[in-house]
């Protein structure tokens, strides 16, 4: 069918302004439900750097975060301050944003009140590449942070190796993704030199 | 009458059938193969897929279908991926909403949908051609068609990598686990097998 440009551009218009409207409405109908499955997803990552292990059904998660979490803000920005059973203080988990190669990779340190035990890391979201640089957020990676010592007196307290670790402060890197791994050495190391020196663990700032 | 009938009912058999056997999109055609490897190490991600798959492909070819006689010939291109898109995003927000478990593991592939040969091919070839009813049926064949194979590429990806089907332990603790299988190789393993023994049952003249 052969009609005039003006009438194909009119018809597209037409097209898109009303299925661009459709697409609207179902983003706007479903938006909540988005959001509250995001801010579920981030609050599990946060209970896996601390080593809580997070309820998988929506309400025990929602209950659990809050009897025993709760969010605080600093002058180094918002953190998690997160009791254990009994009530006694468990720790402390900050949020980071690192770079990546492809694009931010946010995630989650925990650190126990002394301010020099990790307690675990997590990934939040990132952009890397599936399988190679992906590779960070998967549980063989983030399991080795565990329990690891900061000495806050080096610039470099984790050391990453492209070889099965030896040393106590010997993280596995992930091979065939150099660029991510570099990128997450050189930003998570100064970050986790540097918490030892915030406010929580001096005993000073926002209680 | 009865013959007319008798003859729509043998016309949409044989557009179910072509698109599940005859010309099946991922063993025949050779069609949406990306995705055909990505998501199938489990199969609760595939069911998810193959029913986003299945309404895009059905939904796209029956609005197609209802606009062709008003899809100026230049821009159908530009109205079917615009049609398509529609959908998929829908699909997506869907699946991030409720299932934002399963939305994170399946990634870009949902939204990538959109690009899928299977769903262009159909709108382009079929659809635009056709009334709407044997259009749907058309796209929805070509989805059961993709999620067919896909699902049992899934089946034994997941029963022989993990033990497990749906997430529930199927073989015992002394089965050793083919990990290989849930990794990106073990999809191309899958896959081969696969569409060569689909193509086997094939009657030997349909092979080439």
């Amino acid at each position: 069918m052969n009609k005039s440009p003006l009438y194909s551009i009119l018809f597209i218009a037409l097209l898109a302004v009303f299925f661009g409207g459709a697409v609207s409405g179902v983003e706007q109908y479903t938006r909540e439900k988005v959001e509250q499955g995001r801010v579920a997803a981030q609050r599990s990552r946060v209970l896996e750097a601390l080593g809580i292990k997070a309820p998988e059904s929506p309400q025990a998660l929602a209950e659990l975060w809050g009897a025993r979490v709760s969010e605080k803000s600093g002058p180094s920005g918002e953190y998690y301050s997160a009791s254990d059973v009994e009530g006694a203080l468990k720790g402390y988990a900050f949020p980071f944003t690192a770079p990546g190669f492809w694009g931010p990779v946010r995630g989650v340190v925990a650190v126990a009140p002394d301010g020099n035990t990790l307690l675990g890391l997590s990934i939040i979201s990132h952009q890397e590449t599936p399988g190679l640089g992906g590779r960070i957020s998967e549980k063989w990676f983030t399991e080795q942070f565990r329990g690891k010592r900061i000495d806050s007196s080096k610039s470099a307290p984790l050391s990453f190796v492209y070889r099965e670790p030896v040393a106590a402060n010997e993280v596995e890197a992930v091979t065939g993704a150099t660029q991510t791994s570099s990128r997450f050495a050189g930003f998570i190391n100064p970050f986790l030199a540097d918490l030892s020196k915030r406010g929580v663990f001096a005993g000073g700032d926002a209680k | 009458m009865s013959t007319i009938k008798a003859i729509r009912k043998n016309v949409t058999l044989s557009t179910i059938r072509r698109g599940i056997w005859d010309e099946n999109p991922v063993f025949r055609q050779v069609l949406g193969i990306c995705s055909a490897l990505a998501v199938t190490n489990l199969l609760a991600n595939t069911l998810v897929m193959s029913a986003g798959l299945f309404f895009t492909a059905a939904m796209s070819s029956f609005t197609v279908s209802l606009l062709r006689k008003y899809t100026p010939r230049d821009v159908r291109i530009m109205a079917q991926v615009l049609i398509i898109a529609s959908y998929v995003i829908c699909v997506d927000l869907a699946i991030k909403a409720y299932y934002p478990e399963i939305s994170a593991t399946l990634g870009p592939y949902v939204g990538l949908i959109i690009t899928n040969c299977i769903i262009m091919g159909r709108c382009e070839a079929f659809a635009y051609h056709n009334p709407p009813i044997p259009a749907l049926l058309d796209g929805a064949a070509a989805g059961v068609g993709y999620s067919v194979v896909l699902l049992f590429i899934a089946f034994w990806r997941e029963l022989l990598g993990f033990g497990t089907l749906l997430g529930h332990q199927v073989l015992g603790d002394g089965f050793a686990r083919w990990t290989i299988m849930v990794m990106p190789p073990g999809a191309f393993f899958m896959l081969g097998l696969t569409v060569w023994l689909f193509r086997s049952l094939l009657p030997p003249e349909r092979r080439d």
